[in-house]
């Protein structure tokens, strides 16, 4: 995904997929009440597309369930651990396929998993409320941050626009 | 002129088909969503506290932290409900429900003054007409937050029958 795009939320027709944006229905978002943040990003990524580490570290799978069983939430996901500037970043894939997922020592560039619909993806295609994507969370020493971050193309974060394209 | 009608219709009919086919909901109506009498803002208000859920649904009702998603997450359920909240901030003080599962007729639905619960027929929307009863995308009967385009409460419905099969509530 050399210049990746934000999904948006084709119902609201808000960019919803940005970080940090008060896009989701919660609690309270920034003092605003009925609304809470989106903690990830999503990027555009059609289905059965490959998914890239983007640095090395190590990978672990898991899957999200309800009570019954049921894959939920993140679906199955991939999140792999990596050393990025001395500082211990976090980075985790949602919606993947289940097979095909790698785990263990990862290299940047290896291919990780592929794109799916798995956990509340479904119904939000279903109901086309957005367009395939991958939502990706990055933890900073175990605090959120923007995975925007950690990408080589840089994006506005409050645009989602590119700003300098991935060389 | 009759090719530049012929477009037009061509375009506005694949626009509307594009188009996601559910029904918008105020915040309002939004958080007028009942389960049973329990309403969606009472669930929100909750932020995941195990007394004041137990308040709402019963001192029947269980609950056990879910480990398997990548952010905190907390379980609550009986025998009639399933509730999932979720604390993206993994903070431990902003859970915010994001999955409701019905799970048998002992709990009615409410949404827009229309009362409905597992088994009933899709017709029971039909009586009112601030509903849209479009039957969308996998026989659903689908409504939204105005607000924020990401939470969805989703009557499933069967082919054949068309009785409500399913009835879920999913916060993205």
């Amino acid at each position: 995904m050399p210049n990746p795009e934000i999904a948006p939320q084709t119902n609201s027709g808000i960019d919803g997929g940005l970080h940090g944006t008060c896009t989701r229905t919660g609690t309270t978002c920034n003092g605003v009440l009925g609304l809470k943040v989106h903690d990830g990003v999503d990027l555009k990524n059609p289905y059965g597309a490959p998914i890239y580490a983007m640095y090395d570290g190590i990978a672990r799978l898991a899957t999200q369930y309800d009570d019954e069983g049921n894959v939920d939430g993140a679906g199955y996901h991939v999140s792999i651990t990596s050393t990025i500037n001395g500082q211990n970043v976090r980075l985790v894939f949602f919606h993947l396929q289940e097979s095909n997922r790698v785990s263990g020592e990862v290299k940047a560039g290896d291919i990780i998993g592929y794109q799916g619909t798995s956990g509340n993806l479904k119904a939000a295609l279903d109901q086309k409320l957005t367009v395939s994507h991958v939502h990706i969370k990055a933890r900073l020493n175990g605090q959120m941050v923007n995975p925007l971050n950690y990408l080589a193309t840089t994006i506005d974060p409050s645009t989602g626009q590119v700003t300098k394209p991935c060389q | 002129m009759k090719k530049i009608y012929l477009i037009i219709t061509i375009l506005f009919v694949g626009l509307y088909s594009c188009k996601a086919q559910l029904n918008e909901l105020t915040q309002t109506e939004f958080l007028n969503i009942k389960f049973s009498n329990v309403t969606l803002d009472q669930i929100y208000g909750t932020e995941g506290d195990i007394n004041q859920m137990k308040a709402l649904f019963g001192n029947d009702l269980l609950t056990e932290a879910n480990t398997t998603g990548p952010s905190l997450g907390r379980d609550f359920w009986n025998n009639n409900i399933y509730l999932n909240f979720e604390d993206d901030s993994n903070t431990g003080n902003q859970y915010s429900p994001t999955n409701i599962l019905v799970k048998n007729a002992s709990v009615s639905v409410t949404v827009k003054g229309v009362t409905a619960k597992l088994g009933d027929d899709k017709s029971v929307f039909a009586n009112n007409k601030a509903i849209n009863t479009h039957v969308g995308s996998n026989n659903t009967i689908a409504f939204i937050d105005k607000l924020t385009g990401s939470a969805l409460l989703i009557f499933k419905i069967d082919e054949i029958s068309n009785k409500i099969i399913e009835i879920t509530f999913n916060a993205f």
